[in-house]
């Protein structure tokens, strides 16, 4: 880990703005922090890198953006994962951009990273995110030479949706695959334990996620149990737990079994859900009983248009924000309680589930045999209005 | 390893004055004394791969307990090799049957039930978290395999090299298998000799409160788990 200091002293004014983290601590990638500097006439500028060797290149690109943005009373933190000169110079940028006037918002779901998802899904200025102010790094990271993130990849807080209080918290899919380390884990239950503490009527978690950290390996499997003990306390007292799968890395192995415990599931195609990944099913058992690389199979699996259809996930929406934030609302008026009645409903559904699954693998081998017509309507590539008329009118039976 | 592998009826017999058990789907259920104290039994055989059918089986042992009025303590018995490696048990949603299951145990403990776990032989990955850790207090025989991950795999996925893998679990029981590093995290109340574990349990329900969630806590009593105890606490008192 190496560490360079730079201090400038400048001319040009910037509006004295809130403090922002922009970019991801991820392989290839960083995290830029900018806060106002308590010196007005300086900008300094701190470089932690897991990369030795690259002085002079670093001295370079500070020097050109410098040269470029001569403002001053800036406190600027890179926390540097392995990112070229060109992706240091460019979210440099976007974060003097976010700085001046704020996060983006953003369209596309997938394109956002987890701060933007939550800004651009929540009412406009109604984000408050917790322990934004400080840096809670991971403790084992740095010991493998790892970089940490000041978040350790999980975002929280509270947030209004059409004016109801939530709490929320969004996993960053780019550092680390989103995984669950002991921050990571401990910030995910503080912000149950803070919903029923100050009795939230709801928690939306935006889950993208691998599962448990594995250089964190058994501290993220105890706390994801602690997370799940958590979360059926929360339900228990009438908070409605949804979860949003709708992200690049689904929800896997522990993250799975969490999603496995909510209220509500929302999805999209691009969604996947499982204990175990395709590739370590192949690697145990043989390319013959799973191929990976065979990414429709994967997707009859695990997919989100799996999940919509057997009826796992409650809701199916699309890649776009603002059509998650509908689907989001219009989950909220679910009323379904959280009681026996209710266990013994889903035990009957899923018992219901393994009787109908016969001897096939996955969903499409399901509807070949029991539904032609959702096979001629290519219902795992059709257009996401289509495949939402079809399966409703299925699951409507 | 193959030689010093406990047998659930080892365990029964060891623990119970006596029992009644039955066996379906590697799921062994039933009832035992130890003494006067009746506990119901519920768990996996040896060398469980642990999947929809096996999760199915358990939900329906814990809710019959809530049907019939059962408050005696529930003792489940953990032997389970990993989550099942099934592409049919995956397309169902083993996650979801998982869930299932915890929800059960989440409600048979509102119910009044105390639980107990002992994980015996192994437990490995992610179907401990189905059950196992569902537990008021989790107990370890001193020579189960506890593992997320065993380092050598842990080295290729995560690229790391397995010297310094091995070097840092020397001090860190983060990531390492074994049951005294999850001891040290909070993640295991106690590490047991089988015949010590009658005399545990009959103790640990005479206990107050043991439906508190406290292994944050122990985890940062034993040193294991520095950071965890003090976030969650800061962030519920925001």
């Amino acid at each position: 880990m190496e560490r360079y200091e730079y201090k400038f002293n400048l001319d040009k004014n910037i509006k004295n703005g809130q403090t922002v983290k922009v970019g991801v601590a991820g392989s290839g990638n960083l995290e830029v922090v900018i806060k106002p500097n308590s010196n007005h006439e300086e900008t300094k500028i701190l470089v932690n890198t897991v990369i030795s060797g690259f002085k002079a290149t670093w001295d370079e690109v500070i020097k050109r953006f410098i040269a470029e943005h001569p403002y001053k009373g800036l406190d600027i933190t890179l926390n540097d994962a392995g990112a070229t000169p060109a992706v240091v110079t460019l979210r440099l940028g976007q974060a003097l951009e976010v700085y001046q006037s704020g996060y983006p918002h953003k369209q596309k779901y997938s394109e956002a990273d987890a701060r933007s998802r939550i800004y651009s899904l929540v009412d406009e200025d109604s984000f408050t995110e917790f322990l934004f102010n400080e840096a809670s790094l991971s403790p084992t990271l740095p010991q493998l030479k790892m970089q940490v993130e000041t978040d350790d990849g999980l975002i929280i807080g509270t947030a209004e949706l059409s004016g109801i209080n939530i709490a929320i918290a969004a996993q960053q899919k780019d550092f680390i695959g989103g995984s669950v380390g002991e921050v990571h884990g401990a910030k995910m239950n503080g912000l149950v334990q803070y919903a029923i503490k100050n009795k939230l009527l709801v928690i939306v978690l935006l889950i993208d996620s691998g599962g448990v950290r594995l250089q964190e390996a058994n501290v993220g499997e105890i706390e994801i149990s602690e997370i799940i003990r958590a979360i059926l306390d929360a339900r228990s007292a009438g908070i409605k737990t949804i979860g949003v799968i709708c992200g690049a890395n689904g929800a896997y192995g522990g993250m799975a079994i969490i999603s496995g415990c909510l209220d509500i599931l929302i999805v999209n195609q691009g969604a996947r859900i499982g204990v175990s990944g395709a590739e370590v099913i192949q690697a145990v058992k043989g390319a013959e009983v799973f191929n990976s690389k065979d990414r429709a199979l994967v997707w009859r699996v695990y997919g989100g248009r799996t999940r919509y259809l057997q009826q796992a996930a409650q809701a199916y929406t699309t890649n776009t924000i603002s059509d998650i934030r509908q689907t989001i609302l219009h989950c909220l008026a679910d009323t379904t309680v959280f009681d026996l009645k209710q266990i013994r409903i889903e035990h009957e559904h899923l018992q219901q589930r393994i009787k109908n699954a016969k001897n096939y693998h996955e969903e499409g081998e399901l509807i070949a045999h029991q539904d032609k017509l959702l096979q001629q309507q290519d219902i795992f590539n059709c257009p996401d209005e289509q495949f939402l008329s079809l399966a409703d009118k299925k699951r409507n039976g | 390893m193959l030689g010093d592998k406990t047998t659930v009826k080892e365990l029964l017999t060891d623990i119970f004055t006596s029992s009644q058990t039955e066996i379906k789907n590697n799921v062994v259920f039933g009832t035992g004394l130890i003494n006067e104290t009746r506990f119901n039994i519920i768990g996996t055989i040896e060398d469980t791969s642990f999947g929809v059918d096996e999760a199915m089986e358990m939900a329906k042992h814990v809710l019959k307990i809530i049907d019939t009025n059962n408050h005696d303590p529930i003792l489940l018995l953990a032997d389970v090799v990993g989550q099942k490696l099934s592409v049919r048990d995956e397309w169902l949603g083993m996650y979801g049957y998982y869930g299932h299951l915890l929800k059960c145990l989440h409600l048979v403990r509102k119910n009044g039930n105390k639980i107990c776990s002992l994980i015996y032989n192994q437990a490995i990955g992610g179907s401990f978290i189905a059950f196992g850790m569902m537990a008021d207090r989790i107990f370890a025989l001193k020579n189960t395999q506890l593992a997320v991950m065993w380092l050598e795999g842990m080295a290729k996925v995560t690229k790391i090299d397995i010297d310094v893998l091995r070097e840092i679990s020397k001090t860190s029981p983060v990531f390492a298998p074994g049951v005294y590093n999850f001891k040290k995290l909070g993640g295991i109340h106690e590490v047991v000799e089988l015949h010590e574990v009658a005399d545990k349990l009959i103790e640990v329900l005479k206990e107050q409160n043991i439906q508190l969630d406290n292994r944050a806590e122990l985890g940062k009593k034993y040193g294991g788990r520095t950071m965890a105890y003090d976030i969650i606490e800061r962030i519920k008192n925001l």
